[in-house]
């Protein structure tokens, strides 16, 4: 019927687009965002014990050019938010961010002014783990959820899902009933 | 300590209430806070020779709604002084003692960051710990708790 009557088990048919995320999900290279605690469970989800590598994501890129997923661990403050923004448009695609813990997902116990409310609100974040700081076995499971969407998700669609986000934030309605009246010093 | 009483009692008369405070140290209460910087110089040269804090707290339901409080520390007496300074108004100014104690210069950044206190004679008042372009000053308490969520240094 196929190619394979004629070649038999020497070749395998499939799609391009499932052959490609297969490569993709073995080989996520992390950009480690690291700003708090979260950060040193994270050493130790990559360190021997844990062996982050063992999921084909050990080769630790600390340049954004380099790698492919993002992992945002610890407190982003609103200073921060440039950077975090810069760093992940520098980031090639195709790309993915894991939100690690409880403060890059909302904020966390930080319900403050100076810390950002969760980065969803500023870049489309494809896994949350939860945690105050996560255990390392809970960040190897947020890796693999993204292995699984690396695997199921074509790459049309991701790029129609961000384009989605990117509009409903600009639809976000983020006004205060706030309005400062110092104006004239800042 | 007795010593620095009579001295604020003497140049001061009325102005200054003195209470004892929680621990070792005492609180002065100066009612006018244009002779801030006065008291401050009189303070560093009889013994009370360091600047701990600087700082304020906002009372929105007082008349004088802000407060100023100014922590000294006599190293040789190991004395220790809490000087409270009411202001009103709600962009309140007060005289920077930064001429008198160096170290005030950022605390007073950071007053007038946080509180929107303004400090006359102060040799570069700006921003400290928030971006130059921020709205608002975020302890006072009519302040929303996570900020307007809108703006971030960009």
């Amino acid at each position: 019927m196929g190619i394979e009557t004629t070649f038999g088990n020497t070749v395998l048919t499939t799609q391009l687009s499932k052959l490609v995320n297969w490569a993709r999900k073995y080989s996520l290279w992390p950009m480690p965002f690291g700003t708090a605690c979260c950060a040193i469970e994270f050493m130790s989800m990559q360190a021997s014990h844990f062996d982050l590598s063992r999921f084909g994501a050990e080769a630790m890129r600390f340049s954004p050019r380099q790698s492919d997923m993002m992992m945002v661990m610890g407190t982003v403050t609103r200073k921060m938010v440039p950077v975090l923004r810069k760093i992940y448009a520098q980031m090639a695609e195709p790309k993915w961010v894991i939100a690690v813990g409880a403060c890059t997902c909302s904020g966390g116990f930080y319900r403050s002014y100076a810390v950002q409310q969760g980065i969803d609100r500023i870049l489309p974040v494809d896994v949350y783990v939860n945690g105050c700081p996560p255990r390392p076995e809970n960040m190897i499971r947020g890796v693999m959820e993204i292995q699984k969407l690396v695997e199921q998700e074509s790459l049309i669609d991701r790029k129609e899902r961000i384009t989605a986000f990117y509009e409903e934030l600009e639809k976000m309605d983020y006004e205060t009933d706030y309005r400062p009246a110092d104006k004239i010093l800042r | 300590m007795k010593q620095t009483i009579g001295l604020l009692t003497k140049y001061f008369g009325d102005v200054v209430e003195i209470k004892p405070g929680l621990r070792d140290e005492t609180f002065v209460l100066l009612k006018d806070s244009s002779r801030i910087r006065e008291a401050m110089e009189l303070l560093r040269d009889n013994g009370f020779s360091m600047l701990i804090d600087l700082t304020a707290v906002h009372y929105p339901k007082r008349e004088a709604n802000f407060e100023m409080i100014y922590n000294m520390l006599a190293m040789e007496r190991m004395l220790r002084l809490v000087m409270k300074v009411p202001l009103s108004g709600e962009f309140p100014e007060v005289e920077s003692v930064s001429s008198v104690f160096k170290t005030a210069d950022w605390y007073e950044r950071e007053v007038y960051d946080m509180f929107g206190v303004r400090f006359k004679n102060h040799p570069n008042l700006k921003r400290i710990l928030m971006w130059e372009s921020y709205e608002g000053h975020p302890l006072r308490k009519e302040f929303p708790l996570e900020g307007d969520n809108l703006h971030c240094y960009d």
